[in-house]
């Protein structure tokens, strides 16, 4: 039966400005996740009170090492306590949950990540290159503070935006959103997500996001973390670890 | 080493142990399939259902307080019909005591419920969510009132050959009242508690942190609170009662059974680890040979106090 499993963290990297990396090992995991996909974490209870295991979407995947990467950026109590961690520490954690990118396309593909919505291109990235896609990751950030893989995105067509223009273009990612007909993947602040489909509707690209909610479950039980969805013509309550985190933007209901 | 016997009866219902798995933690069973056999444990509780599906609250829906969290998802559900065609013949190939939880805006709305599901031959009881909030009251819910209680558990008992275990709020001045009513109304049960209602307010936008602003308070946080209650209950009314509210240990399992349930409810762990369980089902087989007892229904109220 599948569950939660206990795995050794192998390594940390701590990026600076409250952005952290976690590398744990196993294999089944690095072999099945894709770009999309999230586990759901345990906090080791004893520190804060706090019970309810907290959302990750998967960062880098180095195969032939059996290593994935969890990055994350400290925001709130659960956070905080997964920085504290150490390699050596164990972690115990339930996934790969949620659905994919869809990245069966003819179309270029242009993925738009804003701050630590870059996780799941990083992954992508590699995964795009290595079938030969065409493709364009839009990075920004507020300051050159919030860029982080610079060297790992080096190797990927990579446009890099600050709002300060402190490291790359300066302006909003949706200042750069190249014209045409795209498969548009977004993840990062939902205001972000929302203008570029804004940007894309009218064309002939279709935009996919992933979307945040709190989330407590993970596994479909609690209909905590659900979302205003168009379905048909109705509007649904969706929960975000089941039928997504990953939407088709034109089903999401925006105006909240 | 001798076999622990964990069997347990909730009147005539009678259970491989006394783990069941709470309304609206669980979800409708399937979700939880490819973590759990549910051969293994000794109930389940569907989400409440309504006789209507229901879309359910706006997110956001959920907040983490210390050692529990809040939840106000507005009972979102697939309505009789559904519940009927899809999740009941779900649970056809599981060998486990199976409840409905029903839901209703009105006392009508309750018995509509019981009725639809009432031939339905694999739905082993009805849990009565007497917590819902009254469209016709002002938002009030029968498990505030015993006249309320009284009259809806007495007119689905009047359609019901099922057993019919009564929910009780712990958001009340005098428990035993309600669970008398409930009790002498002909419910089979007493299942007790539902959440604790609380909030929490985001200081920088001073919103609530729950777009329904109230929510249900569960998790460890509440235990002690749940006991209480649970214990209240056992010493007023004569009827069997199913334990609940941040149970998360098997010790916590004993401590309702000693302080009177027959069995108890797995809500908030469930959220926090889907075989949080079965792995309390372990536990317990152990714990109970470590404390040298074989059979959990000697446990039930054996709590002494005073002396």
């Amino acid at each position: 039966m599948n569950g939660y499993k206990s795995l050794k963290i192998v390594d940390k990297k701590e990026w600076g400005d409250n952005y952290f990396s976690l590398f744990l090992k196993d294999k089944e995991i690095s072999e099945i996740v894709f770009p999309g996909n999230f586990f759901m974490v345990k906090i080791p209870y004893f520190e804060s009170g706090a019970i309810l295991p907290r959302p990750f979407s998967i960062a880098r995947v180095f195969k032939e090492e059996n290593v994935f990467e969890l990055f994350f950026q400290v925001v709130g109590k659960g956070t905080e306590v997964f920085s504290k961690l150490k390699e050596g520490d164990y972690l115990e954690i339930l996934g790969p949950l949620g659905n994919k990118f869809p990245i069966k396309t003819e179309k270029k593909i242009i993925m738009v990540a804003g701050g630590r919505g870059i996780s799941p291109f990083l992954y992508l990235s590699e995964i795009l290159k290595r079938e030969k896609k065409d493709f364009l990751l839009i990075y920004g950030g507020k300051s050159e503070k919030d860029i982080k893989f610079r060297h790992y995105l080096s190797s990927y067509n990579t446009l890099f935006i600050t709002e300060d223009g402190s490291y790359g273009e300066k302006g909003l990612v949706t200042d750069f959103l190249p014209k045409g007909a795209f498969t548009v993947f977004s993840c990062g602040p939902e205001i972000m997500m929302e203008k570029v489909y804004e940007f894309y509707k009218k064309t002939n690209s279709e935009v996919f996001v992933s979307l945040e909610e709190r989330m407590a479950c993970g596994t479909g039980v609690c209909y905590g973390c659900a979302k205003k969805i168009r379905r048909g013509d109705k509007i649904e309550m969706v929960r975000v670890c089941q039928e997504g985190p990953v939407f088709n933007a034109k089903e999401v209901v925006w105006d909240e | 080493m001798s076999e622990i016997d964990l069997t347990t009866k909730i009147g005539n219902l009678a259970l491989k142990n006394p783990i069941i798995l709470a309304s609206g933690t669980a979800g409708y069973g399937y979700e939880l399939e490819k973590y759990i056999n549910f051969n293994e444990i000794g109930g389940f509780v569907s989400k409440g259902i309504y006789f209507d599906p229901r879309k359910g609250n706006d997110s956001p829906r959920i907040y983490e307080t210390p050692c529990g969290m809040l939840n106000a998802i507005g009972l979102q559900g697939i309505g009789v019909k559904r519940f009927r065609d899809e999740i009941i013949p779900f649970w056809e190939k599981y060998d486990t005591v199976f409840g409905v939880n029903v839901a209703g805006e009105t006392e009508d709305e309750y018995v509509k419920v019981v009725e639809y599901l009432e031939r339905e031959k694999r739905v082993d009881f009805f849990e009565i969510n007497l917590s819902c909030p009254n469209v016709h009251e002002g938002g009030k819910s029968p498990s505030w009132d015993s006249q309320k209680t009284f009259s809806i558990i007495k007119e689905i008992k009047k359609i019901s050959k099922k057993h019919i275990m009564a929910k009780l709020s712990p958001n009340v001045t005098y428990i035993e009242e309600i669970a008398k009513a409930a009790e002498e109304a002909g419910a089979d049960s007493i299942s007790l508690v539902n959440t604790f209602v609380g909030m929490a307010v985001d200081i920088k936008t001073k919103k609530p942190q729950i777009k329904n602003v109230f929510g249900g308070v569960s998790g460890p946080a509440i235990k002690p609170m749940a006991l209480a209650l649970v214990f209240k209950v056992f010493k007023s009314v004569k009827i069997p009662i199913v334990g609940m509210g941040g149970i998360s240990s098997a010790g916590d399992i004993l401590e309702f059974i000693i302080s009177g349930a027959s069995a108890i409810e797995i809500g908030t762990a469930t959220i926090v680890d889907p075989r949080a369980s079965l792995k309390m089902l372990k536990q317990l087989k152990d714990l109970m040979r470590a404390l040298n007892h074989k059979n959990i229904k000697d446990l039930i109220g054996s709590i002494i106090t005073g002396g």
